[in-house]
């Protein structure tokens, strides 16, 4: 069995494969187009494995032998599902695999906004402690406030049943209809996408993206949100517009931000939130500790050779196939 | 009524007090003793409202109008309650009020050591995306992870309700029995201190500084722990040996730890915590968010009132009297 990894600046990864594994990586270039190198290290791949690199149709032609395109996590917006479903070839992700660590990722953003935890001990270490007590007159207690989820799926529910033991009111909006018993037991409500906006004073995105999804948070969204309110995106770069989050920062249209995700990853140097102020920012490394990387390998790899080792059925597909 | 202030010169805490009670703000001198001038100032006080000040003999005995002694926080280790109680004068504190801050605080210090927020989020800014995924080889989620609550109070208990929710384990040791209920709530287990130091993956301190706790996390204590734990103090200074805590984290006996609290405040440029690896420090600010500052005020003027213009007990009295 031969796998293909496809991953950019993953080294955490590389360490991860087992020698015994046939394998190669590769990344595609500018546009998402593979070099004919590329190309000819993984034409005898079993499986391809992915980080978040696009499975398109020009490595899809490329793999003549391949049979499961598998992603190393939950999102899969980088798989073209039908161009694999016509070469009969099931596209997998994995469900539920990380919910707890991104919600813990979220809660952290959101603690260490409320608390200005970075800028406390940057003060307090470089002896400006009265400065840094000064910045209790902004900060503020969880206790009693709303969180507002958009997409309430796996992750958005951890968070809210970690974020109603903080005494938080929860409210969310999501398109599918939420289970009822959920719903009790978070005593969480329902609303439409700008009431959300307008009565939150956190927010917490949680949808994956897709067309509908694509910059869901942009100026108008933001200019809807309250001034002290506080935004965290662990879900995908391209949900938030930005440029607009940042002119929102810069003009105290909202209090700040913590942004896991980004349109281009990695993050360019020219990113507009890298000199937003009172945002934080961390390299979509939400879902992703040791153990969940872990986790996701073994479970990626358990998928992968069911179907190539033993002719299974894979789990997790979401291309319909097989 | 005339209410003396106790504090040294703090802009967030002069915001919040009442302009319409005439007052005074006076300081002990660096040997804890007043000056003549203070002492006259305080002379007709009806009241004295304490932030981090002594309240001692040498005071009590120029104020002899002073009919209640009441903290503007929850610690009270600067009042001398005997004094006060030879004096018929109530000592009081606010306890509770701000429970909740702490508790988010300890939680956030948690997450932020757990998830390396400060290399992530220094490696995300400088564009080193590589490696701040290298990082997360050395990250976990809190779930299934053992937190050691010293000190099970109300800071303490609600600390426990907030990490139950992450689904971790609670151990915690008081030397007061601890009501059934509030135990079984969390799914608590008592240990002795040595066991439960060295069964955390966090240890939290949550008591008060007593004769007992001073000192108490030496470096004997320390070296129960694991190496991949985390110490948390946002109790009070001097329950940690500073010094014992950064050789056991400058030798990897010790992984990390968070302080908001140290032996001398404001730290000190000497203080052995600054030169110690893996530390969030923070400016003793736990307890102090825009919603407790202004509860704690509230709370205090309202006990104070309650005794000097309405002649009733007081709430929250620490020593005994009245």
């Amino acid at each position: 069995m031969k796998i293909a990894y496809l991953a950019k600046a993953r080294p955490d990864l590389v360490a991860r494969i087992p020698k015994e594994i046939e394998s190669a990586m590769i990344e595609s270039g500018p546009g998402g187009v593979y070099s004919a190198e590329a190309l000819a290290q993984v034409a005898d791949a079993d499986a391809l494995v992915v980080s978040m690199e696009p499975v398109n149709e020009q490595i899809l032609a490329a793999c003549t032998r391949l049979k499961i395109v598998q992603r190393l996590g939950v999102g899969y917006e980088t798989l073209d599902l039908d161009a694999a479903a016509r070469r009969k070839i099931p596209c997998c992700n994995i469900e539920g695999v990380n919910k707890e660590a991104v919600a813990e990722h979220a809660l952290m953003l959101i603690l260490a906004l409320t608390k200005h935890l970075l800028e406390a001990d940057r003060l307090t270490r470089s002896g400006r402690w009265a400065e840094s007590r000064m910045l209790t007159q902004r900060t503020c207690e969880l206790k009693g406030k709303t969180l507002g989820i958009v997409g309430l799926g796996n992750t958005g529910t951890a968070l809210a049943r970690r974020g109603k033991a903080f005494g938080m009111h929860i409210v969310y909006n999501d398109i599918r209809p939420i289970p009822t018993r959920t719903i009790e037991e978070l005593g969480a409500r329902a609303l439409e996408k700008e009431e959300l906006y307008r009565a939150a004073d956190l927010i917490s995105i949680n949808t994956d993206l897709n067309p509908a999804t694509r910059h869901l948070i942009d100026a108008r969204a933001l200019a809807l949100m309250r001034p002290h309110a506080l935004l965290v995106c662990c879900a995908r770069g391209g949900i938030v517009d930005e440029a607009a989050l940042r002119d929102a920062l810069d003009g105290g249209r909202i209090a700040g931000a913590g942004i896991d995700v980004f349109e281009t990853e990695p993050i360019l140097p020219d990113n507009p939130l890298l000199g937003a102020k009172n945002c934080i920012l961390t390299a979509h490394v939400a879902g992703v500790t040791d153990e969940t990387t872990q986790r996701i390998f073994d479970w990626a790899h358990e998928n992968v050779r069911a179907v190539v080792l033993r002719g299974e059925k894979p789990r997790w597909v979401r291309n319909g196939v097989g | 009524m005339k209410i003396a202030y106790l504090s040294k010169a703090r802009p967030e805490l002069f915001d919040r007090i009442p302009k319409d009670i005439p007052h005074v703000v006076v300081a002990a001198g660096p040997d804890g003793r007043y000056g003549a001038q203070e002492l006259a100032l305080v002379a007709d006080a009806d009241a004295l409202v304490v932030s981090a000040e002594p309240v001692h003999e040498q005071l009590l005995a120029a104020c002899p109008r002073v009919k209640i002694v009441q903290r503007l926080g929850v610690g009270y280790d600067s009042l001398d309650l005997d004094a006060a109680a030879r004096r018929g004068i109530p000592c009081c504190n606010v306890a509770g009020v701000n429970r909740e801050a702490v508790a988010e605080h300890c939680l956030g210090l948690m997450l932020a050591l757990a998830k390396r927020l400060p290399e992530a989020q220094a490696h995300t800014r400088a564009g080193q995306w590589a490696q701040a995924r290298i990082t997360t080889r050395r990250t976990f989620e809190l779930r299934g992870k053992t937190l050691g609550i010293v000190g099970f109070g109300a800071i303490g208990t609600a600390l426990a309700q907030r990490a139950k929710a992450f689904e971790m384990e609670i151990v915690y040791n008081d030397v007061r029995p601890i009501a059934p209920k509030e135990v079984r709530a969390v799914g608590a287990r008592f240990l002795e201190k040595p066991e439960l130091f060295a069964a955390a993956d966090f240890v939290s301190i949550n008591t008060t500084l007593n004769p007992t706790t001073r000192g108490m996390v030496n470096a004997a204590a320390l070296a129960w722990m694991k190496p991949s734990a985390f110490l948390i103090c946002a109790a009070r200074g001097k329950i940690v040996d500073e010094a014992a805590l950064r050789d056991a984290l400058n030798a990897d006996r010790l992984a990390g730890a968070g302080m908001d609290v140290f032996s001398t405040e404001p730290l000190p440029p000497d203080s052995p915590l600054l030169h110690a690896k893996n530390v969030l420090l923070t400016s003793h600010l736990a307890g102090l968010t825009i919603e407790s500052g202004k509860r704690s005020m509230d709370w205090a003027i309202g006990n104070v009132r309650r005794v000097v213009e309405r002649g009733e007990k007081p709430q929250w009295v620490l020593n005994g009297v009245g």
